[in-house]
């Protein structure tokens, strides 16, 4: 269970939160500005909460006295933009890496990737050269590289071209299940999060600006 | 380069100004290679003392330019991703070597650094008999004083344009600092610190005024290139224009082989 239950946000953008996510896939909107990313990159420790706690699993891993780092946590924030450079292969590989890898420990996990979401006509292909569409399943192939305590996704859907878009978040329906006992995915499409989500929170919900 | 676009085309007066400017920057260097007497050059810049200038400056700059290294490349970062007041003084800082007269700055180190008198140099000679004036070390200090802001600039522009984003996947991918370091900051600005280190390097080779003014013009301690060919002018001319044709050369290689590059890694 990853427990939030404090303030989070910066300078005057403030926002009382209260989450519970147990081992599900949770899907939050929000509107534009209500702190939806924010939420995400406080439960990720890319922002300290402003006041109150943060547990993993029964561990603080934030509150006014301990922190801790991003890397320590095991939980994956995830924007649209994938901003790796090389190939679809390094891309993928990547997060193997961040985590003291080997190239070939790399390079395994993003063949497996590559097959699991069905992007084998991307593999070599080089980053710069994706379009729009190709780079978010790409980004979406990468969030499912390797196992994470949880992966947060914000704003996955908003590249996904029409043709595969079914597809696709059959897919990381399937992969975000398997490889992280929980996800929280931040977006618009209520049918998008439907189709991938256990159940559906607006921000509202879980408290107040 | 040839533009196709009928609209890139540039008024008639530009063209000649900028012939003009092509022929300010050229001029000199053809000047220079028809002093050259070719037919001596080896037995010219192989003599004893331009022998020894030539290796105190290959030394003296290397080393300079891994000092402004270590130095100029921390400070960068700090720059480019620190959020602390007194940031934008620093910056202005950092600039300085740029504009400062080489003299001016060779007297400020002085003044500094002076065995005798300078406020550092004097207790750094008593407590540790560390020289800089008239010795290889003052050589190196002047050189990497003025190198310093090519490495600062270069390395700041470079990592100013990192994508935060990048660093953040990479981080709660598990990548502690280190491993962000490695591998994210070093592939993403490996080109413009390369970049940085030639030209603070070539800056160190051809640094002059704050050498002579601060280490002093002593053959075989002091005596780099520059200041060889400077010595060399009044009493040997042909060895000075030989010397000065390996300076332009080495500069010239430098940029070859940076190809450009370092234009796009030095704009602040």
């Amino acid at each position: 269970m990853i427990v939030l239950d404090g303030t989070i946000g910066y300078d005057v953008a403030l926002r009382a939160v209260t989450l519970h996510l147990g081992e599900e896939v949770l899907g939050v909107t929000g509107a534009n500005g209500s702190g939806k990313t924010t939420l995400l990159r406080t439960i990720a420790g890319l922002l300290p909460v402003v006041s109150g706690s943060l547990t993993i699993d029964g561990r603080i891993v934030d509150d006014a006295t301990h922190f801790v780092h991003p890397e320590g946590r095991l939980v994956r924030y995830v924007s649209r933009e994938v901003t790796t450079r090389g190939t679809v292969l390094d891309a993928l590989g990547f997060p193997i890496r961040c985590r003291g890898g080997s190239r070939r420990a790399a390079r395994q996990a993003a063949e497996q990737a590559v097959e699991a979401f069905s992007i084998g006509d991307l593999a070599s292909s080089s980053m710069a050269e994706l379009s729009q569409g190709q780079r978010a399943r790409v980004g979406l192939a990468q969030a499912c590289v390797g196992e994470s305590r949880a992966i947060l996704l914000d704003e996955p859907f908003g590249g996904l071209d029409v043709d595969h878009r079914r597809a696709t978040l059959g897919i990381l329906a399937r992969e975000l299940r398997r490889v992280a006992r929980s996800a929280v995915v931040v977006s618009h499409a209520m049918d998008d999060l439907a189709a991938v989500c256990d159940r559906v929170v607006s921000l509202d919900e879980l408290g107040s600006p | 380069m040839t533009s196709s676009r009928a609209v890139d085309r540039a008024p008639r007066t530009l063209v000649v100004l900028a012939a003009v400017g092509v022929g300010l920057l050229v001029v000199p260097f053809v000047g220079l290679v028809t002093k050259v007497e070719w037919g001596s050059f080896w037995s010219l810049v192989s003599r004893a003392e331009v022998r020894s200038a030539l290796w105190l400056s290959v030394v003296t700059s290397v080393v300079a330019a891994v000092v402004a290294a270590v130095v100029g490349i921390p400070l960068a970062w700090t720059l480019a991703r620190g959020r602390w007041r007194g940031r934008s003084i620093v910056r202005s800082l950092v600039l300085v070597p740029l504009v400062v007269p080489p003299v001016v700055a060779g007297v400020a180190l002085l003044a500094a650094f002076g065995r005798t008198d300078g406020v550092v140099g004097e207790p750094l000679y008593d407590l540790f008999g560390l020289q800089f004036t008239f010795s290889a070390l003052g050589v190196v200090l002047a050189q990497a004083f003025v190198a310093v802001p090519f490495l600062t600039m270069s390395a700041e522009g470079a990592f100013a344009s990192l994508d935060v984003r990048t660093l953040d996947v990479a981080a709660t991918s598990g990548a502690g600092p280190w491993r962000r370091l490695w591998l994210v900051v070093v592939p993403h600005c490996a080109p413009a610190l390369v970049a940085g280190f030639a030209v603070a390097w070539a800056r160190a080779l051809g640094e002059f005024g704050a050498t002579i003014t601060f280490a002093g013009n002593i053959d075989g301690r002091t005596r780099t290139v520059p200041l060889a060919v400077y010595a060399l002018l009044d009493s040997d001319p042909p060895a000075a224009y030989a010397l000065s044709a390996v300076l332009v050369a080495v500069c010239v290689g430098v940029l070859v082989a940076l190809r450009g590059r370092w234009i796009g890694g030095i704009r602040p």
